[in-house]
């Protein structure tokens, strides 16, 4: 009868479902020094239509315990000369059987199916009233020594991040005649804003330059990777060379960038004049309207390619070596192996680093604004720069509070964006 | 015991934190920006002797400097969070909006009395008034003037410096042709120079009270800003030189001609290494019609609002000394002594120190000097003009002046409801 009811189970088990319970089987048995021995399926309407593990030589000497059900023994799961044998009753739905042989595996018998005779029949020790005083005074503390645990770290995050968000909420719905009086104005700020052309120019401009950062901010720190993660010699070397930009402060940086973008007597300049062989080129990076997007994002993905190509590297380390040896075996060109290995076991990094990537490139501001400050003819204001100006140049701290709520309703939505693709990814799989 | 030490410390720090912030508001103390910086150790010795003469003279107060220069957002933010100084300069650009956010304390009321402001010219008062209120009393006066190199005029065969515009062009040729990788002048896109070369124009930047840049004189000065660089090559190549690369290149010999305030020449002098007996501090050119005019400039002391009635008394007072002639005297002796490099606009314009015979070159500006428009939305006006107008003339060569303005114009109309 039990064969049967194995029989079924196997039968209305999906292949993969069976796999799933197999490779459980054989995680569990990771780390111990036994090998384990070949599994074999046994599916369809074979006689023996049993999950079977270990050895062939199998003896059925269990006896049905009527609707029941039992294991041989619980010490089997861990002995590989022997076959687990699972015996479930009809009643149970397929969901409850897959628990119970999952259970059953996993941690032998369940209390409920053990013989009355063997349970324990001591009686619970009876406390006094004090002793549970103590009790929750313990239970109380060692609830607080949690508390007290993140409470620092929970008020200045909260006051130092939630606070200022908070506030600026608040000033976004208020037009300040001074500082310290303002008026509510409702939602009077949004409606100019959505009017500001200066505003979507900005944001155009921010878009550009993060479309410009994606483009080589994902792919260059890739290959860097790619080509690092192969270099036999000096790879330590030249991931500390690569990170070492995203180490330099920003506007030191920014600042060695806008001398090196000189148009008269910038390095760039003088290296092109020395190429075009002495022929005198003046190419106005910083100051010609169509190049100074490029110019700014070339500066933010010289300083952010290393910390992407650190995490380009940590995705590569996961990816199993067997799978490049394998591909060498069967002679697989270094494309093939981009294209079927790399690519798409590192999607999920990429994807994490062009959102990250445009989340930073969307907040860029000390580049543009020691560089250019938004020119040349407000060619490079960014929403961050236009935001600052606003705030403290115009003092008008009210709009500018409405474009940083804006703003950040903007990078919520990306970030939101990219969650819903991630989840649905894993949905997929 | 581990406890009630940390609880010990923590308690400490209260009372050290609480003490400090009530030693700030001590009505008998006075907290002073603008103080030198340690690494400026003459002129922090200057400094100092002069707050001790004020503590010696009230007995009981106490001066305390904080090394900090005003910028902005940083004014605006320690300002608004109360905890901003009781007395420091800023520059006279800055009063109007300044004032408008209410920081500022009016000082009609102790300027009535003082004599000495009658010693101090019109047009400073003018930049420090917002309506009919005082809001600050000039500290210094520094006027724009042409900063011009006198090796490189030399070895060009130029006897002296410019009076007129066509002067700056014809220079300007004669230095490029004789040294062919070093240019007349620079200039870069900022109303802050432009504004003298529509006042040299015969322009203005108001009209009947409200700010109005589309006039004549506006679009004379920018032609001849556009014709400067791309009909007489009179300035380098590049698209847009904004300061600091002008003074590099002013620093390095390759332009020969810049506009400037005196004060920049030290900083020249420690940044790019400019070798200031070199440089020869004149008046700008006068316009195609004869017109002299630059503007006047500078920094005010101004009061904070929010402290005590009789703390504004006291810092009246202190402001008082620090003008005094007598204190200025004694300053530019010091600095004499100390070997300090010393402009006339480091001292109160209210002292006859312009008289002496050094500063015979920068004599008399005053007289043609103008003030820019105290409006507390003109400096957002003038960010906006540099962008949308001064940038598009020196980047483009055929430029539609009157569309530009006119297109600016409406930019102010519709964002400052001028």
């Amino acid at each position: 009868m039990s064969d049967d009811i194995f029989g079924k189970v196997g039968n209305e088990l999906s292949e993969n479902a069976i796999k799933g319970m197999v490779e459980e089987e054989l995680r569990s048995h990771k780390k111990e020094d036994t090998s384990l021995p070949i599994i074999k399926l046994k599916l369809g309407s074979t006689a023996e239509n049993v999950i079977g593990m270990g050895s062939k030589k199998k003896e059925r000497t269990e006896k049905p315990l009527g609707s029941g059900l039992r294991i041989l023994s619980s010490s089997d799961l861990t002995k590989v000369n022997q076959v687990n044998v699972i015996k479930l009753p009809d009643t149970l739905s397929q969901t409850a059987k897959l628990k119970k042989v999952y259970r059953y595996r996993r941690y032998g018998m369940q209390l409920r199916d053990v013989p009355a005779k063997f349970r324990v029949t001591k009686p619970l020790p009876e406390y006094r009233k004090q002793d549970f005083k103590k009790l929750r005074k313990y239970r109380a503390q060692k609830s607080m020594l949690g508390v007290g645990l993140v409470a620092p770290a929970l008020i200045i995050f909260l006051l130092f991040s939630w606070m200022p968000i908070i506030k600026t909420f608040s000033i976004a719905f208020q037009k300040f005649q001074t500082l310290n009086s303002a008026d509510f104005v409702g939602m009077a700020n949004f409606v100019n804003i959505l009017s500001d052309q200066k505003f979507w120019d900005a944001c155009l401009h921010s878009g550009i330059l993060s479309g410009i950062v994606i483009l080589l901010g994902t792919w260059l720190p890739l290959f860097l990777a790619l080509y690092i993660y192969e270099a036999r010699h000096g790879s330590s070397l030249m991931k500390i060379l690569y990170f070492i930009p995203f180490l330099t402060p920003a506007v030191p940086a920014a600042i060695l960038w806008k001398w090196m973008y000189n148009q008269g007597f910038g390095i760039i300049n003088s290296v092109l004049t020395f190429i075009a062989g002495g022929h005198h080129v003046t190419v106005g990076w910083l100051t010609n309207s169509n190049l100074v997007l490029l110019s700014i994002a070339l500066v933010f993905i010289w300083k952010n390619t290393g910390w992407a190509m650190l995490i380009y590297m940590a995705g590569l380390q996961n990816i199993p070596r067997n799978l490049f040896e394998d591909a060498a075996l069967n002679g697989a060109s270094v494309w093939t192996k981009i294209k079927n290995i790399i690519l798409p076991a590192l999607v999920p990094v990429i994807m994490a680093v062009v959102f990250i990537q445009i989340i930073n490139g969307m907040q860029v501001f000390s580049e543009v604004y020691i560089m250019t400050n938004g020119g040349p003819e407000g060619s490079s204001e960014v929403i961050a720069t236009y935001m600052y100006k606003k705030a403290f140049l115009y003092m008008d701290i009210g709009y500018a509070s409405g474009v940083a709520v804006f703003f950040l309703f903007l990078l919520v939505t990306i970030t939101l964006l990219r969650m819903n693709l991630s989840n649905s990814r894993k949905g997929a799989k | 015991m581990k406890k009630i030490t940390a609880l010990a410390f923590l308690f400490a720090a209260l009372l050290f934190s609480q003490a400090s912030a009530q030693d700030d508001r001590a009505e008998n103390v006075l907290t002073v920006w603008n103080m030198p910086s340690a690494a400026d150790k003459n002129q922090l010795d200057v400094w100092n002797s002069e707050s001790d003469t004020f503590e010696k003279m009230f007995p009981g107060v106490k001066i305390k400097g904080i090394s900090r220069e005003y910028k902005p957002q940083e004014f605006v933010s320690v300002m608004a969070s109360g905890k901003g100084p009781d007395v420091v300069h800023i520059p006279i650009t800055a009063i109007p909006s300044m004032a408008k956010y209410g920081f500022l304390a009016k000082l009609n009321d102790f300027t009535g009395g003082w004599t000495q402001k009658d010693y101090m010219p019109s047009i400073m008062w003018e930049s420090v008034k917002v309506g009919n209120d005082i809001y600050g009393i000039p500290y210094d006066s520094y006027f724009t003037t042409l900063f011009y190199r006198r090796d490189i005029f030399d070895k060009c065969g130029i006897s002296g410096p410019p009076k007129t515009w066509q002067d700056i062009i014809a220079d300007s040729d004669i230095i490029n042709k004789k040294l062919p990788e070093t240019w007349g002048i620079a200039i870069p896109p900022d109303i802050f120079y432009f504004i003298d070369f529509i006042w040299q124009a015969g322009g203005d930047v108001t009209s009947g009270g409200k700010i109005n840049l589309n006039n004549p004189g506006v679009i004379k000065a920018l032609k001849f800003w556009n014709a400067l660089k791309f009909k007489y090559n009179a300035m380098p190549p590049q698209d847009i030189l904004y300061d600091s690369d002008i003074e590099q290149l002013f620093s390095a010999g390759k332009i020969a001609m810049m506009p400037g305030v005196a004060k920049r020449l030290p900083v020249m002098a420690r940044r790019y290494g400019l070798d200031i007996s070199q440089v020869e501090i004149v008046p700008l050119p006068a316009g195609d019609t004869g017109v002299q005019a630059w503007h006047a400039g500078g920094e005010a002391f101004i009061i904070n609002d929010t402290i005590s009635p009789e703390k504004k008394k006291l810092a009246f007072e202190y402001i008082k000394h620090r003008l005094s002639p007598l204190t200025q005297l004694s300053r530019f002796m010091r600095m004499k002594e100390l070997n300090m490099i010393i402009f006339p606009g480091d001292f109160s314009c209210a002292t006859n120190l312009i008289n002496r015979p050094e500063f015979a070159n920068v004599k008399g500006l005053l007289s043609y000097a103008h003030a820019e428009p105290t409006y507390y939305k003109w400096p957002m006006i003038r960010e906006d003009f540099n962008r949308y107008v001064l940038e598009k003339i020196f980047i483009n060569r055929d430029v539609d002046y009157n569309q530009v303005l006119f297109d600016f114009m409406e930019r102010v109309k519709k964002e400052y409801n001028e």
